[in-house]
């Protein structure tokens, strides 16, 4: 059950590691540039000292620079969160809409900031927060109910729960050994078989048709090898007499060939 | 000398060695029954064809038996069917025992070793294998020789593998069925055989283009060349659409029985043999449904058996050959025997109390 938990996480961590690198470093990017954006927008304010009679420009600045640093932030955090396919298309969806807002905000200040538009963008930013705002908390409480399964539910036992196919194939293989050991008793009498007192003639010396290869069936000292490594073999012992002895005259050669100067080195290396 | 016997639906094969050469004897698992006159007789004598007289006629066996079915106008019979004694032909066991009987000839050494190939337990119809294998066994050593019997994927893998250290996957395509063995060092991990083969080609083949099976048998012997590149409607499109159906079949069947076991993390080769898998295209088109089919282990190398209607009792040879040097330096056999010769040993105990 532990082991199986582990090896969950460890697949969720595998899925998150393979999708969501990029994800997760976009969204880490945007988490970044809305905070900047919203500390330039809390510096403007007070470098302008905004009030009720700033200049619109101004306000304006202040308000965009607010707006779209709090909605970055927000799908920042979102992507950085694991999500489901459900998650991202909430997120694609508050995205078009508070980028809605903001562009009819930007267009609109000027000339057409009156009620009832100010109220729809209001609306539609404030829409757009909120499902992100959600998004994200319910990611994390599914990702913390995930990881702790106890609790929320009861987890059922996990052992494991073996198929009737499975339970079937084990009594068929143990009953087909235990025929199989049964049949190995058996002596067959081959000479008394009814039918062949009927055959009277064959006609021998018709064995088939033949084919001759050249083969030196090596794959038998293979086999054996395979099979036994490090078996004791019997080799013909004159054969290995006849190589030390070889081996033996040879080593001698080669010392009295050595000439003058290895001689010379030799007493110097003892 | 030891001996390999593969004894398959559609043709009996004897391997032993002589000299440096292998001599590869065959014959045709059928007969044929005629009636008994003198003139038929004489031609039979004349003709040096193998045959045997009984009560109500004349059998003729083997290869002859095909031959002469197309002249007297007969059905040649077959002894075997999937690749076990068929159970429709009473007279198939003592049919049998002639023909292996002349195509493996009477031991040259008391207990001549003798391996003869088995199919394994098929996994697609409802057939023990026990029965057809405890009857070979008896059948063989009823002629004095030390038998025993050995999968005919293992015999593949015998054969063809030993490169790889007996690693690997055997693929025995015969007549009446397919033979899969699974190896790691010479030891069979898992053996299974599908009731599939050449005589499933043909009969369906017939089927479908309402040719008779015989016809389709021959254009599949003679001139079958398996190429995605046939006319439309002719025998060798169809013969190469069952094959490739076959070879579907067998993969999948090979990925489902993967399931149940834990293989070594090791790459095996696959090695491919077997009388059906003769025609020409046949190893490239199964080679590329391998690579393709993304197996439960990992394939190294896809190998075609150097001759592939000789391969089991190749195969049968060198496990007879390496139980026989076995014998001389009194180790143990190749697998398989394992259980019988545990019970055999054990009978010999009892009766020396």
């Amino acid at each position: 059950m532990r082991g199986d938990n582990e090896n969950s996480e460890e697949l969720t961590d595998s899925k998150l590691l393979l999708r969501g690198v990029p994800v997760y470093y976009i969204g880490s990017m945007l988490f970044a540039v809305g905070i900047a954006l919203i500390g330039l927008g809390s510096a403007l304010i007070m470098i302008f000292q905004l009030h009720y009679g700033s200049d619109p420009q101004q306000i304006l600045s202040i308000v965009l620079s607010l707006s779209v640093g709090i909605i970055l932030l927000m799908l920042g955090i979102n992507l950085m969160i694991r999500e489901s396919k459900k998650g991202y298309a909430m997120i694609t969806i508050s995205a078009i809409l508070s980028m809605i807002a903001i562009i009819l905000f930007y267009t609109n200040y000027f000339s057409n900031w009156y009620y009832p538009l100010i109220g729809y963008v209001f609306g539609l930013y404030v829409l757009s927060f909120l499902i992100l705002m959600g998004n994200a908390f319910a990611n994390v409480i599914l990702w913390i109910m995930e990881k702790s399964p106890t609790t929320s539910v009861k987890v059922t036992d996990q052992s494991r729960i073996y198929t009737d196919e499975e339970i079937q194939r084990d009594i068929d293989e143990a009953t087909q050994r235990a025929v199989e050991l049964a049949a190995s008793n058996l002596q067959f009498e081959i000479d008394s078989m009814p039918e062949e007192s009927r055959f009277d003639k064959l006609v021998m010396g018709v064995r088939g048709h033949i084919t001759r290869v050249k083969d030196d069936i090596a794959e038998a000292v293979a086999l054996t090898q395979t099979m036994h490594p490090g078996e004791t073999e019997k080799w013909g012992s004159i054969g290995i007499d006849q190589a030390s002895d070889a081996l033996a005259k040879t080593m001698i050669q080669k010392k009295e060939e050595s000439g003058l100067f290895t001689r010379f080195k030799r007493i110097f290396s003892r | 000398m030891p001996k390999g016997l593969d004894i398959g639906t559609m043709n009996i094969i004897c391997a032993e060695r002589e000299g440096e050469d292998i001599v590869f004897t065959q014959q045709r698992n059928a007969f044929m029954n005629l009636d008994s006159t003198d003139l038929t007789k004489n031609m039979l004598d004349t003709s040096h064809v193998l045959y045997i007289e009984e009560e109500n006629g004349i059998s003729l066996l083997g290869e002859d038996a095909f031959k002469f079915a197309t002249i007297f106008e007969k059905e040649a019979r077959r002894p075997m069917s999937r690749g076990i004694i068929s159970p429709r032909e009473k007279e198939a066991i003592p049919i049998m025992k002639l023909i292996v009987e002349s195509v493996i000839g009477r031991p040259k050494s008391n207990k001549e070793v003798l391996y003869l190939s088995t199919p394994a337990a098929p996994i697609d119809v409802d057939l023990d294998v026990l029965y057809h294998k405890k009857t070979m066994e008896a059948l063989t050593k009823a002629l004095n020789y030390d038998a025993h019997v050995i999968d005919e994927g293992l015999a593949v893998i015998y054969s063809e593998l030993s490169n790889y250290n007996f690693t690997g996957v055997g693929i025995s395509v015969g007549a009446g069925l397919t033979n899969v063995t699974l190896a790691y060092l010479a030891t069979p991990l898992m053996s299974f055989s599908i009731a599939r083969g050449g005589d499933w080609i043909d009969e369906q083949v017939s089927k479908s283009t309402g040719l008779p099976k015989e016809h389709v048998t021959a254009t599949k012997e003679a001139t079958s060349k398996l190429s995605k590149q046939v006319k439309l409607g002719s025998p060798e499109g169809a013969i190469t659409i069952y094959y490739e159906a076959l070879m579907t079949y067998i993969i999948q069947n090979l990925n489902n029985r993967l399931r149940e076991i834990a293989p070594p993390k090791v790459a095996f080769p696959v090695a491919i043999a077997g009388g059906s898998s003769l025609p020409d295209g046949f190893f490239e088109l199964f080679e590329k449904k391998l690579n393709e089919a993304k197996l439960r282990i990992q394939i190294s190398k896809i190998i075609r058996a150097r001759d592939p209607m000789h391969a089991v009792a190749r195969g049968c040879l060198i496990a007879a050959k390496t139980q026989e040097e076995g014998k001389k330096f009194g180790t143990v056999k190749p697998q398989q025997q394992t259980q019988t010769q545990k019970t055999e040993n054990t009978k010999k105990t009892s009766k020396k109390k």
